[in-house]
């Protein structure tokens, strides 16, 4: 009787302790509501209905998933521009994983002048993403050095022509165009690569020097040590710079679908059919993203585990 | 004999040599070959900016100026309407991140340490908020804004009273400090990620001493919490007014009468892309943007990664 007691005290403890969550949230709660969800909501209205604007605000009619049908069947660009930017996605994310992964490896050896390398490998996180990069990005540079104009076109220095290298290799034409589209973008996945190689290097770091030790009394060589020691303690690390940079690559304003979104949303001011783009593109890049999450959580989380 | 045992040993201190001379000799090519990539934009940046105007035709100046000059650099003040547009870059953007680094920490000790019913839900919304791109809420927000309301209520009682009484908020500090405030401003899933797997990591000895000394939950936090989460604030701080600083659509939608620097700079490439006499102006502007930025990475930076690595995110 008395020992029951005792837990029915502790339990309702507990859930008074665990109560004053709320208290903490509660700023974030009605956050969420006005500016989150409210809006949310809203915006999937607005694809669902036609949008006027007129002198008092918008006024909506419900119009089922016309704008949809619109988007899907008649709209010349949408669907090009959803795919182009669903496969720049799935083809750049190994290659900036694989390239900030082994800037991290190479930044986290001890070398003089560490600090210094260090300090500009940050530089994507404050310039990336930013009107800087457009700018950078521009005619105004054309004029020099590296020229990076809207296609893929991209002649660095032009001292090695390596389109022409590649040809000479006689490799299939999709691996060779594959390879001119990376070297075309070197300067995009470089720059795309910041923030990822500081949480890379920041998961190497935090390895303990003992597990290192171990892995060298076994007689493992660097690559092993690699394969079984440092990619497995880096799963977390992994999964993280997955969504982070899943999430860079597909909402960045510089991906066409999102280009196209803007300037229908912006510039033409129409709400209902943007609103149903979005939610269009990102219905498929949530999928996209899910699947690829799912797949390295069962593929290799559960193995490193 | 003996000289047979003694040349196999030198031959492999020899190897050693060349191969460890070898390594660090690719790892400096990497190096430099990438961080050439890198810094290539700001020494074009500063070549472009310090040079004489004049000079932008002459194919012989590739990178150090023949005569130094500020003209461009005077221009670009005058685009960027610099002294306004820095103050406004100040109270709009850096005082929204100040007050959503303080917020975002405050939701997020809530999701880590507490065990509430609403919190799978709010996990949801969690991840939902660094999902959802930014833009596909902008619309929706300015119209919250522009005639501001909390649930309807103030649109029945206007409806009552017969007044207007949504107040318009686009324009003024309200329109960014109330999403900083409530902990759903620019990237504020992610700085509550953050600080969320700090806080899991914590120890919860702590928590008990704090209780066993009869500190309430709100004094354990601010007594005991904060002080020792100074990693996590720096992580989240330098990032969070990173993304503050280069917030271009927020800022552009809700606070258009007071240009910002990422707004003017913008403006201005919008307006002159095609004029190349005015790419050493917008060069020096870029700079500018861009100094205070560098100058706050320069003093965290040595601190910056270690921080990082002991937040809990990476492990």
């Amino acid at each position: 009787m008395v020992t029951e007691m005792k837990i029915k005290k502790n339990k309702s403890f507990i859930d008074k302790h665990n109560r004053c969550g709320y208290f903490f949230c509660l700023h974030w709660i009605i956050g969420l509501a006005m500016f989150f969800v409210f809006p949310l909501i809203s915006s999937v209205l607005y694809s669902l209905s036609e949008v006027y604007i007129g002198a008092d605000g918008l006024t909506t009619t419900f119009v089922k998933l016309a704008n949809y049908k619109n988007i899907l069947f008649d709209d010349a660009y949408y669907i090009d521009n959803l795919k182009t930017s669903v496969i720049n996605m799935l083809t750049s994310l190994p290659i900036i994983i694989a390239l900030s992964l082994f800037l991290a490896l190479v930044l986290n050896s001890e070398f003089k002048g560490r600090l210094v390398f260090r300090a500009v490998f940050f530089l994507p996180v404050i310039i990336a993403g930013s009107v800087t990069m457009t700018i950078l990005q521009s005619n105004y540079v054309d004029a020099s050095l590296f020229t990076v104009s809207s296609g893929a076109e991209y002649t660095y220095g032009s001292l090695i022509d390596f389109d022409a290298m590649l040809s000479e290799l006689n490799l299939p034409t999709a691996i060779q165009t594959l390879f001119s589209d990376y070297l075309a973008n070197v300067f995009n996945l470089v720059w795309s690569c910041g923030v990822q190689t500081i949480l890379f290097l920041a998961g190497l770091q935090s390895i303990s020097s003992q597990l290192y030790e171990v892995g060298k009394i076994e007689g493992a060589n660097r690559w092993e040590i690699l394969w079984f020691l440092e990619i497995p303690m880096l799963r977390n690390v992994i999964m993280l710079v997955l969504l982070f940079t899943m999430v860079e690559l597909l909402t960045s304003m510089s991906t066409p679908v999102m280009e196209q979104i803007t300037s229908t949303m912006f510039s033409s001011q129409i709400y209902d059919k943007s609103s149903a783009m979005m939610w269009g593109y990102f219905i498929v890049a949530g999928a996209f993203m899910a699947i690829i999450l799912f797949a390295y959580n069962k593929l290799c989380m559960k193995r490193w585990e | 004999m003996k000289i047979n045992t003694h040349l196999p040993k030198n031959d492999v201190k020899w190897k050693n040599f060349v191969s460890n001379a070898f390594v660090s000799l690719v790892r400096y090519v990497f190096l430099i070959a990438f961080s050439y990539i890198l810094i290539y934009p700001i020494l074009f940046m500063i070549a472009h900016a310090f040079r004489n105007p004049a000079d932008f035709m002459d194919p012989t100046i590739e990178w150090v100026p023949k005569a130094f000059s500020f003209e461009s650099v005077q221009a670009a003040f005058k685009v960027m309407l610099m002294p306004d547009s820095l103050w406004n870059t100040i109270w709009i953007e850096v005082f929204a991140s100040v007050l959503t680094i303080i917020s975002t920490g405050v939701a997020a000790y809530g999701m880590a340490c507490f065990d509430f019913k609403l919190k799978k839900v709010l996990n949801v919304f969690l991840v939902l908020m660094i999902l959802v791109p930014p833009s596909m809420l902008l619309i929706p927000n300015y119209i919250n804004f522009h005639s501001f309301d909390i649930l309807g209520i103030l649109d029945i009682l206007g409806d009552i009273t017969g007044y207007e009484l949504r107040p318009n908020l686009l324009n003024t500090a309200f329109a960014v400090y109330l999403p900083a405030i409530t902990s759903v401003g620019i990237k504020a899933g992610f700085s509550i990620y953050i600080y969320q797997q700090f806080y899991k990591g914590i120890p919860k000895e702590l928590h008990e001493a704090a209780w066993i000394d009869g500190a309430t939950e709100l004094q354990t936090y601010v007594r005991v919490i904060v002080p020792s989460s100074g990693v996590a604030v720096l992580t989240v701080s330098l990032l969070s007014i990173i993304w503050h600083w280069n917030d271009y659509y927020n800022a552009q939608m809700f606070m258009s009468a007071h240009p910002t620097m990422a707004m003017r700079l913008n403006d201005f490439f919008l307006n002159s892309r095609d004029v190349a006499a005015a790419a050493d102006a917008a060069m020096a502007a870029c700079l500018m943007f861009v100094l205070p930025m560098l100058i706050l990475y320069m003093i965290l930076q040595k601190r910056f990664i270690t921080s990082i690595a002991s937040t809990g995110i990476v492990g």
